[in-house]
C-alpha cells in the first residue's frame, strides 16, 4: 500500500515553485505511503533530502508536529538549542546550512497526503505573506498529488473521456464510509480502496460505487473475516 | 396570511448573505445560502455553484440538491458546457433552449434527462478574476427577464464579496487560500457524508442534511462539523423515530 512509486513516476519538479516564490534555500516533498512507511517524492537538494530522512530515522522533528497537529510549523531559528522538543534532531542538524525550517501540511479533507519541507541557510522567519503563499502552495501541491493517486488507480480510463470530481465526490464519500467501517483514517482508507482496487482489476470509482451500493464493506469488526468482503 | 414584496425578499436575502460577514461562517455554509435564496427568489428550478480548482478544473462546491443526478449535470459542464464558458469568458451565458443546442450535446443530454429546459451561468468575479460560476437551471424554456439576471449576478458578487472578505483581497495568493478553503470543505463534507450515511444507515442526501442541521442547531460551522466527524469525535445517529 505504498502510493509513492506510482507517484514519483514520471514527476514533475514540484519543488521547484517553492523555490521560485519563497526565500528559501531547498525544499522536499514528502509522501504518506500508508501506516509507517514514507517515501520521499522530490527534494530539490541533498540538504532537504537528509533533513527529511534525519526526522525519519530519529522519529522527531518539525515534520511530525506538522503531521499531527496539520497545522504549519515554523522555526526561525533552527540552529539555536532551545528546540528541545526535538533534541537528537537538532544535535544532527548543527552546523549545517539549516538554519531556519518550515515544514507544511499536505491534506485535502481530512486525508493527510503528507509534508513539504522547507529550509532556508539564513536564520529568520517567512513574513506573513511568504506563509500564505506557502499555503497556497502546499494547497496546490496536494491537489496535483491527489490527483495523481486517483489517476494512477485507472490507467484504463482515458481521463478526457471522465468528468472529474464527479468520480471523485463518490470516492470521497466511500472513503468516509470506509473510515467508519473499519476504523482507519482517511489517509489509510483511501488506500485501502486503492489497494482493493489494484488488486481486483478494478477502477478506483467503480471499487468506491460497489462500496456506496453496500456491495463492498470494510468492516474488519465482523466474525473474523480478514480484509475486506464482497457481500 | 403574510406576504412580502420582492423587494423585501431579495433584501432579506442580502442580508442573509452578509450576515456571514460577522457570523462565525463557513464558506460552503455561505455558497449554500447563495444556491437556495437564487432559487426561491429567481423563476429557477435548481442552482449549483462550481469554484476553480488550484488546476483550473471546475469542481461542484454546492447545490440546492445533494442528489448525485444534479451534481453530475453540474460536473459535467466542468468539462464542455455553459458554466465553463462563463468561468473562462468572465461573462454571463444564458441558454434559452437546451433542447436546441447544437454543441455540448452530453451537457445538453444530462441536462434534459433531469427535466431542465433553460440554463443561466453567472460568474463570479473578485477583482477582475473570475473564480467560478453559479449555474441557475430553469424548468421551462426561456431566458430569465432582465430583472432576475441582474439580480442573480448580484446575489453572486456579494457571496463573492463574503467569500472573499477574511481580509482586504489584494494578492492573489489570499482569493487562492480562501479558493481552497472552500473545495477544502466540500472534500470533508463528503467524506463525513460517507460517515453518517455508514453509521446511522441513510443515503447520502440524508446524510448531508444531518450533517447541516447538526452544525446548525450547535451553531457550528459545516467544515468543523465535519470535521470532528471524519475524526470520530463526534457521531450523528439517524433521526429518532
Amino acid at each position: 500500500m505504498d502510493i509513492a512509486p506510482d507517484v514519483a513516476a514520471g514527476e514533475e519538479d514540484v519543488c521547484a515553485p517553492y523555490l521560485a516564490k519563497l526565500p528559501i534555500t531547498g525544499a522536499a516533498v514528502s509522501l504518506f505511503g500508508g501506516a509507517a512507511a514514507e517515501t520521499m517524492v522530490s527534494a530539490s537538494d541533498e540538504l532537504a533530502a537528509r533533513l527529511d530522512e534525519l526526522q525519519f530515522n530519529l522519529g522527531e522533528g518539525p515534520r511530525w508536529r506538522a503531521h499531527k497537529t496539520r497545522l504549519p510549523v515554523l522555526v526561525p531559528d533552527a540552529q539555536s538549542a532551545a528546540a528541545h522538543e526535538w533534541p537528537m534532531f537538532q544535535q544532527a542538524i548543527v552546523g549545517t546550512d539549516a538554519a531556519a525550517l518550515f515544514v507544511f501540511p499536505l491534506t485535502v479533507g481530512a486525508v493527510d497526503l503528507g509534508v513539504v519541507e522547507l529550509y532556508h541557510s539564513v536564520p529568520g522567519n517567512l513574513n506573513r505573506s511568504d506563509q500564505s503563499m506557502a499555503a497556497v502552495l502546499a494547497g496546490q501541491t496536494s491537489w496535483y498529488l491527489l490527483r495523481k493517486i486517483l489517476n494512477v488507480s485507472s490507467p484504463d480510463t482515458d481521463p478526457a473521456l471522465e468528468p472529474a470530481l464527479m468520480s471523485r465526490r463518490e470516492i470521497h464519500q466511500a472513503t468516509g464510509m470506509v473510515l467508519a467501517q473499519s476504523g482507519a483514517t482517511a489517509a489509510e482508507s483511501l488506500l485501502m480502496l486503492r489497494a482493493y482496487a489494484f488488486a481486483n482489476d478494478l477502477t478506483l470509482k467503480e471499487t468506491a460505487a460497489a462500496v456506496l451500493a453496500g456491495g463492498l464493506s470494510f468492516d474488519t469488526a465482523g466474525s473474523g473475516a480478514v480484509g475486506p468482503a464482497l457481500q | 396570511m403574510v406576504t412580502s414584496t420582492r423587494a423585501e425578499r431579495v433584501s432579506v436575502a442580502f442580508v442573509k448573505l452578509t450576515d456571514t460577514l460577522v457570523a462565525d461562517y463557513d464558506v460552503v455554509d455561505l455558497l449554500h445560502i447563495l444556491v437556495e435564496e437564487s432559487v426561491s427568489l429567481l423563476d429557477v428550478a435548481a442552482a449549483g455553484l462550481l469554484l476553480a480548482d488550484p488546476s483550473g478544473e471546475l469542481q461542484v462546491v454546492a447545490s440546492t440538491s445533494e442528489q448525485s443526478q444534479l451534481v453530475e449535470v453540474l460536473q459535467l459542464q466542468a468539462g464542455a458546457g455553459p458554466c465553463v464558458e462563463c468561468y473562462l469568458t468572465g461573462t454571463a451565458v444564458a441558454v434559452d433552449d437546451v433542447a436546441g443546442l447544437t454543441k455540448w450535446l452530453e451537457f445538453r443530454d444530462a441536462t434534459l434527462s433531469q427535466g431542465f429546459r433553460s440554463l443561466h451561468a453567472v460568474p463570479m468575479r473578485v477583482h477582475g478574476r473570475t473564480i467560478g460560476a453559479m449555474g441557475l437551471f430553469g424548468a421551462q424554456p426561456g431566458f430569465l427577464t432582465r430583472q432576475d439576471a441582474a439580480i442573480g449576478q448580484a446575489l453572486a458578487d456579494v457571496a463573492t464579496i463574503s467569500l472573499m472578505q477574511e481580509r482586504t483581497i489584494r494578492e492573489a495568493v489570499l482569493v487562492n487560500e480562501q479558493l481552497q478553503l472552500a473545495l477544502n470543505t466540500r472534500v470533508l463534507i463528503e467524506q463525513a457524508k460517507g460517515v453518517i450515511a455508514h453509521t446511522a444507515g441513510v443515503d447520502m442526501d440524508a446524510a448531508f442534511n444531518l450533517l447541516r442541521s447538526h452544525a446548525r442547531a450547535n451553531s457550528q460551522s459545516l467544515h468543523a462539523t465535519a470535521g470532528r466527524i471524519v475524526d470520530r469525535s463526534l457521531t450523528i445517529q439517524g433521526r429518532q423515530l
